[in-house]
């Protein structure tokens, strides 16, 4: 049986959770896109069930990368993805109203994984909304009792998403 | 006031601390406010803190000639217009520009006197003295991968230099260093005092630690799957893989 290993990738709709696993998956990211009906985001689809994405170890394992449905009402799923997962990654996008709002629901519906194992948090597009900055993100964290990376990163440049998974890994290190 | 000839270099700017005393609440939290608000502006990154602070922030409830470990530490008065006291004043209410001046002034001071070494010296934190990174550092604290490197490491769980100084590989120097500015900061809780042997030896036997011993971050992980991951996303030196 192939041992399997898993990552996941969540964030509000828009945040780049498909594009984040596209530009590390050996296999073209498997997702589950219908068409959007909210006109508050401008997107043609949105993935309604989960994003998904592998690499192949050397020694056949695979490492399985999970993009979360964002919207809340699909919470349900969340719980069943973080099952035994290594980590997790948080991207937030800075242009949406409320991004610290965002942070919150995401680190509230994966806080025992977060406990748990390992988190990182990227904030998105913040060259055209500057605010609210890292720091901020990080008074928030602190609030709430996490502390783990926050950055801005851009999710399109692969290099940035490895940067992303190596500080993941960083905190599994015993 | 930032200006052409003055560029505030934002990741190269100092972290200095402020601490307030002897203010009145409104006032001392409205010139937190207008720090952070001021912090795009000033030359130097200003975070507050408790005590040991590189600037004492003094109300007219408080004592500015305070003896003790802040002997070498600069003050300014804060008061009303009509009361100046010598040295370091800014009178209420309180005005940005000025205080951003005052900011700038009394930061570069404090700048050159660290870099004459005229600081209040630092004790070097233990080998094996365990401390707890707070929140995620202000990206003035980041301006390298080696400190966002360092950073993550001491999230999840205390650390300690020796164990940072081991599984990031770099200099120790580079660990100090980024300890202390954390520690400037606030953002460092140390954990329990290290156990020394020669005042142990000294006193007796001594009771147990009171402290639990630190309970593993996370779930251990199968061994050597986070090098394979590393190697599959390139993260190996050839030689490593």
């Amino acid at each position: 049986m192939t041992v399997e290993h898993k990552i996941l990738f969540t964030g509000a709709m828009g945040a780049g959770k498909t594009t984040a696993i596209g530009a590390v998956s050996e296999i073209p990211p498997v997702s589950t896109d219908v068409r959007n009906t909210d006109t508050s985001v401008a997107k043609a689809t949105t993935t309604v069930g989960l994003d998904y994405g592998e690499l192949t170890l050397d020694n056949g394992e695979k490492l399985r990368l999970y993009g979360t449905p964002g919207q809340m009402r699909f919470d349900f799923m969340w719980r069943i993805l973080a099952r035994g997962a290594l980590g997790v990654v948080v991207l937030i996008d800075n242009s949406r109203p409320d991004p610290l709002a965002d942070l919150d629901v995401y680190l509230d519906g994966f806080a025992e994984l977060i406990a748990q194992t390992a988190c990182v948090v990227a904030v998105g597009r913040m060259e055209a909304h500057p605010q609210p900055d890292i720091d901020a993100y990080a008074r928030r964290m602190q609030a709430k009792g996490v502390v783990c990376p926050v950055l801005a990163a851009n999710v399109t440049d692969p290099l940035q998403v490895v940067q992303l998974l190596e500080l993941l890994l960083l905190q599994l290190e015993a | 006031m930032t200006t052409a000839a003055h560029p505030v270099a934002k990741g190269q700017r100092a972290l200095l601390s402020f601490s307030v005393e002897g203010l009145p609440p409104r006032e001392e939290l409205l010139f937190k406010s207008l720090v952070r608000l001021l912090d795009h502006r000033t030359h130097q990154h200003w975070a507050w803190r408790a005590d040991q602070a590189d600037l004492r922030v003094v109300g007219e409830q408080g004592s500015a000639g305070k003896d003790g470990p802040f002997h070498a530490v600069p003050v300014l008065a804060v008061g009303q217009a009509d009361a100046p006291r010598g040295g370091h004043f800014l009178a209420l209410p309180l005005h940005a520009e000025e205080l951003e001046k005052t900011l700038n002034r009394l930061g570069a001071m404090v700048v050159h006197a660290r870099g004459l070494g005229l600081a209040a010296a630092e004790a070097e934190p233990a080998d094996d003295e365990e401390f707890r990174l707070l929140r995620g550092p202000p990206v003035a604290l980041l301006e390298t991968p080696h400190r966002i490197r360092l950073a993550t490491l001491m999230t999840g769980r205390p650390t300690s230099l020796g164990v940072l100084r081991q599984r990031s590989g770099l200099a120790a120097q580079d660990c100090l260093a980024f300890i202390a500015d954390l520690r400037r900061s606030g953002l460092l809780e140390n954990v329990r005092e290290a156990p020394r042997a020669v005042q142990h030896a000294a006193d007796g036997p001594q009771p147990e630690a009171t402290t639990p011993a630190t309970p593993p971050a996370h779930d251990p992980v199968q061994p050597g799957l986070l090098a394979r991951i590393r190697s599959r996303l390139g993260l190996l030196p050839a030689g490593h893989r």
